[in-house]
């Protein structure tokens, strides 16, 4: 039953909030009560549906086929992170949102996008999965449209991408039931077992590209952070934290239910070249390329956008790996990033609301003035980097043991420099928002309401607190190993207790927190110290007084851009993507020409096409 | 029992009757009356029990020498598709015509097309086919330059032209065929052309296919498309897109399956559909006009039906013949739409739509309705029929069907791509340059929302209807 109202409530609350929206242009309370109602109602069935896991409710009759729903492990754990960053992002706009601009027709969408994304992951055959899928994407269309001006355009670029995602999975699902008769999970893994090498291979690819491309893998990866940035900065929130992760659901649930494991080790042609390695490899250029584009970003939606990219990679690789931990590692670095990625951009959406901007260029020194929003982002920017005590750091252990254990020396460079790049880019973020000094316009800047507080309160309990209990979450991480027939990770309450590796993040976070002290108290008891006032500056014997502005901000990190920048803002794959439009355009115009309007021509046409008719007739026989 | 003969009789006599009347009001009334009287007659047949089909014999003179019309399960399904979208555009057109002076001649000319669309569906015998088909040609020809402005002179002229080629392949094939047969009922030609020389069926197939198949519009005979489309009133683009060239397709197909069943036309046939389906679509990617987009885009879907319906297979059929009944209700939509486009803004170009969408809010709705349709996205009916096609191209095995499969994707993305352009234009804030940038709502008038409604509902359930679509081309 509460299956079933997780995919009900969400359709009921678009269609009375995409009534209410088209009737009544004022009714901005009124929809936002519905919606903070609404998204409650769906947190507590998902909650709820826990007792349900492994039922089955069965659809409606579609081509010959009873389409089918239920909750798996995996599912739950999914439903769980769209439910809970929704209600969070419904509570964050109660007070973000302004009358006018992108409301009305936001909460709609937003209950649209849900019912497209639990649809996705309830499906327990693959029609039914192509169906939501299909609805998911043209609800993430919408609800992008939502935003800037910029946003159509950006919006349009996503839709092109996630057609020829669909359109592929569309033929994967037609050669799969043609293949197996059937739209079963099961009955589909059975026939697939039996399929010979470049069979295997057209169905791995036909499966697996269109999740690459909605999870955002290198290289199709370029419609995500333009498409997201120009959102309103709670979608970009809401879809970074969970939409693109949709696609690694995806991945997981062909890689290990319907392809099954072992295929990926069949695929192989030679030695070192199989399907696994050419995932790891996906994995490992998303982990790179994304983050150090992200370093150069002046925008803290684009930049955060790029990392939504980049981290995506570690999700994949940890996923990949097929082992205890990196599958644990995988799934629970989903969680993490969700949480903090969401906290991130809620400060930086926080800022946005008072200040107008989210330019790196012209913020900073908004410490003092919004110092919850600058907590929260230092949180999350801590997970973010896979610092101890946070959350983040525990799932990073785990994909950098596994990579390490598992004997791919060169993925774990590839993470650690990945880490890095996130380092310095999460740096710029905090320094170029909140430290330095305040440009004056800045002055009346006061600290955002109580209702988009709340979101950031909680997700800063939530950082810390999975990250010094990591076992709250990676208990459940277990049992979806179990589902999916990897091994399951042996967890405690406070960290991994398995033979591959041991952590005990509350020993950690201890130790973290004790040595913090003693720097702490050594700084105290050193007086070496001098406090000074915000625009007290120095610059290397500069003589500069307070009334000139001494602004670091501008353009950061500007001799690695000249240095680096070139290689990431103007990459091969744009280059590619371009000339890949050009050529559509060149087709398009071909054909154009076809129609040249001259009688002659038309008349040639006809007549040739009765000659060319009457030869392909005779040649057929 | 109710005579047939009355789908051909009505629709003329009125015909004759608006031209008598010669006034706005009366054409008006008279023609929407018709509409509906034809509807409820086509309905009547739809739910009669039609195993074996109705025949009746006109002025009791018996075939071969006397006109055979009969009626069938598939027959009525098409009778009920052509006078509930006629009956709609006739509604339409009470409000989109109001500026126009000489309604009746309109109205005239659209009844007496509809006359000429049941006669080709109904008769047996193939030189009545040509009349009807010559009286369905002129009348669109009328149609398609009753704006008359430069552009539509020259792409009726062209029809023209184009069509008259039409004519005469097809009469050089009927002529072919009589010699061999003696007859004109095409049950008598079936037979006759099954025990001749298959080099002498074979240009007599040709000829026949692509005559009518300058009417269908499948490649490459429809050249004429682009031009008679987009020039001619909305009401009549969409009638022409909406069923006039799927029925010229159906019947072409029925023919070529029974008369001349002996040699295999499916092969041409699907790879000139495929190559439809692609130049289509191409080249409607690259315009910036609406209607030229949407014209483009009908050579593409008649692309995707004549594919289904050549795999050879029922379920093929099956599935070409929900995507017509689909591609009926989506072209409409967006034909009818545009027009208003055209009424408001006074410009054909998409760019000078910017912002309508806001002002238009139910017509956005629809428009958007029917460009998810014709993408196909589920739950819209488009979903259904597209799904149909390419899983009976899958369990086929014809030849060319992967590749057919993979053209139909390709062009769904090129087909997305170009409509959603359009959608975004129509949700992207007013230009200031727009000549007519008023503020406040400017919503289609009532009459032309109703027949747009009506067309949206049926790409919207239009999947409840997948069991009653039939799928037999037999005689």
């Amino acid at each position: 039953m509460n299956t079933f109202l997780l995919l009900i409530f969400p359709l009921a609350g678009f269609l009375i909030a995409a009534l209410f929206s088209a009737f009544s242009k004022k009714g901005l309370v009124v929809g936002k009560t519905f919606a903070f109602l609404g998204f409650s109602a769906i947190v507590l069935v998902a909650i709820m549906a826990k007792s349900e896991i492994g039922s089955i409710i069965y659809g409606p009759m579609m081509f010959g086929w009873q389409l089918q729903f239920g909750l798996t492990a995996i599912s739950w754990y999914f439903a769980l992170m769209i439910s809970g960053i929704s209600w969070l992002t419904v509570v964050f706009s109660l007070g973000a949102l302004r009358e006018g601009g992108t409301y009305p027709m936001y909460y709609a969408w937003l209950f649209a996008k849900n019912l497209g994304m639990l649809g996705v992951i309830l499906s327990q055959d693959i029609l039914a999965f192509f169906i939501m899928w299909e609805f998911m994407s043209w609800t993430t269309y919408f609800l992008l449209q939502q935003g800037t001006k910029k946003a159509r355009s950006t919006a349009m670029g996503y839709l092109i991408y996630a057609i020829i995602a669909s359109m592929i999975l569309f033929a994967g699902i037609i050669f799969l039931h043609q293949a197996s008769g059937s739209f079963g999970f099961s009955e589909i893994a059975s026939t697939v077992a039996g399929f010979d090498m470049r069979t295997l291979i057209l169905a791995a690819v036909l499966l697996l590209a269109p999740m690459l491309i909605e999870s955002a893998a290198y290289p199709l990866h370029r419609w995500m952070a333009p498409a997201y940035s120009s959102a309103e900065t709670g979608i970009t929130a809401f879809l970074s934290a969970i939409s693109t992760r949709i696609g690694l659901y995806g991945v997981a649930i062909f890689l290990f239910t319907v392809l099954g494991f072992t295929a990926m080790k069949k695929l192989s042609a030679g030695h070192y070249f199989n399907l696994q390695v050419v995932i790891m490899t996906i994995g490992a250029f998303t982990m790179v390329v994304p983050t150090f584009t992200a370093l150069f970003q002046h925008d803290a939606k684009k930049l955060m956008a790029w990392h939504s990219v980049g981290q995506g990679g570690y999700m994949l690789v940890g996923l990949a790996t097929a082992t205890s931990l990196g599958v644990a590692g995988g799934l629970f670095h989903i969680f993490t990033y969700l949480t903090y990625v969401t906290l991130i951009l809620f400060c930086i959406a926080a800022v946005e609301y008072r200040t107008g901007t989210t330019n790196l260029n012209s913020l900073g020194g908004l410490i003092k003035k919004q110092p919850i929003a600058y907590v929260g982002l230092l949180f999350g920017i801590i997970g973010l980097a896979g610092i101890p005590p946070m959350n983040g750091f525990v799932s990073k252990w785990l994909i950098y043991r596994s990579l390490i254990l598992g004997g791919h020396p060169f993925l774990a460079l590839a993470a650690f420099i990945g880490t890095l790049g996130t380092i310095l880019s999460v740096y710029k973020l905090i320094h170029n928002i909140f430290l330095g000094q305040l440009p004056e316009r800045y002055n009346d800047v006061k600290e955002v309401g109580f209702f988009m507080q709340l979101p950031i309160w909680i997700l800063m309990l939530v950082v810390l607190g999975t990250g010094v209990f990591p076992g709250l979450i990676l208990g459940w991480v277990a049992k979806i190993q179990v589902s999916l027939g990897v091994e399951p990770l042996a967890v405690t309450l406070s960290g991994v207790q398995a033979s591959a590796g041991q952590l005990n993040m509350n020993v950690v976070s201890s130790v973290f927190g004790a040595t913090m002290l003693v720097a702490f108290i050594i700084f105290l008891i050193g007086g070496r110290r001098r406090i000074v006032g915000q625009y007290n500056n120095y610059a290397a014997g500069h003589f500069l007084d307070k009334t000139v502005k001494y602004n670091f901000n501008y353009n950061f990190y500007s001799a690695y851009e000249h240095i680096f920048g070139k290689r990431f803002l103007n990459p091969p794959v744009k280059r590619g993507e371009e000339g890949l439009v050009a050529l559509v355009e060149r087709a398009s115009d071909f054909a154009r020409r076809i129609y040249t309007g001259g009688l002659n021509t038309y008349l040639a046409y006809s007549l040739g096409a009765v000659i060319l008719m009457v030869v392909i007739l005779k040649g057929a026989i | 029992m109710v005579s047939p003969i009355l789908f051909i009789v009505v629709p003329l006599a009125a015909a004759f009757l608006t031209v008598l009347v010669n006034r706005n009001a009366g054409a008006r009334i008279l023609a929407l009356l018709t509409g509906f009287a034809l509807s409820a007659l086509a309905w009547f047949w739809f739910r009669a029990d039609l195993s074996t089909p109705v025949s009746v014999v006109i002025a009791g003179i018996a075939p071969p020498m006397g006109i055979q019309l009969s009626m069938d399960r598939l027959s009525a399904a098409l009778a009920l598709l052509i006078s509930v979208s006629g009956f709609l555009v006739i509604l339409y057109s009470q409000s989109y015509l109001k500026s126009e002076e000489a309604q009746s001649k309109h109205y005239a000319v659209l009844l007496l097309l509809m006359a000429a669309s049941f006669g080709i569906l109904l008769t047996r015998d193939l030189f009545n086919l040509f009349v009807f088909y010559e009286i369905l040609c002129i009348s669109s020809y009328i149609l398609v330059a009753s704006e008359e402005t430069k552009a539509s002179f020259e792409a009726s002229l062209k029809y023209l032209l184009l069509g008259s080629v039409g004519s005469l392949f097809m009469l050089v094939a009927i002529g072919l065929a009589y010699r061999v047969s003696g007859s004109l009922a095409m049950s008598d030609i079936a037979q006759a052309l099954g025990e001749a020389d298959l080099s002498y069926v074979m240009l007599t197939a040709a000829l026949f296919v692509l005559g009518m198949g300058i009417e269908a519009a499948i490649f490459p005979v429809n050249t004429w498309l682009p031009d008679a489309h987009s020039t001619a009133p909305s009401s009549i683009s969409a009638v022409l897109s909406g069923f006039v060239i799927e029925l010229a397709l159906i019947v072409l197909l029925r023919i070529s399956m029974t008369v001349f069943s002996s040699v295999n036309l499916m092969l041409p046939l699907r790879y000139m559909a495929l190559a439809g389906i692609l130049i289509g679509e191409l080249a409607a990617f690259g315009q910036t006009e609406l209607k030229r987009t949407l014209a483009y885009s009908s050579m593409g879907q008649v692309g995707l039906m004549l594919f289904a319906l050549t795999l050879g297979t029922e379920a093929g059929r099956q599935a070409g013949m929900a995507h017509l009944v689909m591609h009926t209700g989506a072209k409409s939509i967006l034909f009818l739409i545009a027009g208003y486009f055209i009424v408001r803004t006074g410009k054909r170009d998409i760019k000078s739509y910017s912002g309508l969408g806001r002002r238009m809010p139910l017509t956005g709705v629809f428009f958007v309705i029917g460009a998810l349709s014709l993408v196909g996205v589920p739950p819209l009916f488009g979903f259904f029929t597209k799904f149909k096609i390419l899983s009976a191209a899958a369990v086929s095995g014809a030849t060319g069907a992967w590749l057919g499969i993979a053209v139909i994707l390709l062009g769904t993305v090129l087909e997305a791509s170009y409509l959603f352009r359009v959608v975004r234009t129509l949700y992207s804030d007013p230009e200031t340059g727009n000549t007519r940038a008023v503020k406040g709502r400017m919503e289609m008038d009532v009459p032309a929302l109703i027949a747009v409604f009506g067309f949206t509902l049926l790409v919207i359930f239009g999947s409840f209807l997948l069991p009653l679509i039939p799928s037999g081309l037999a005689l």
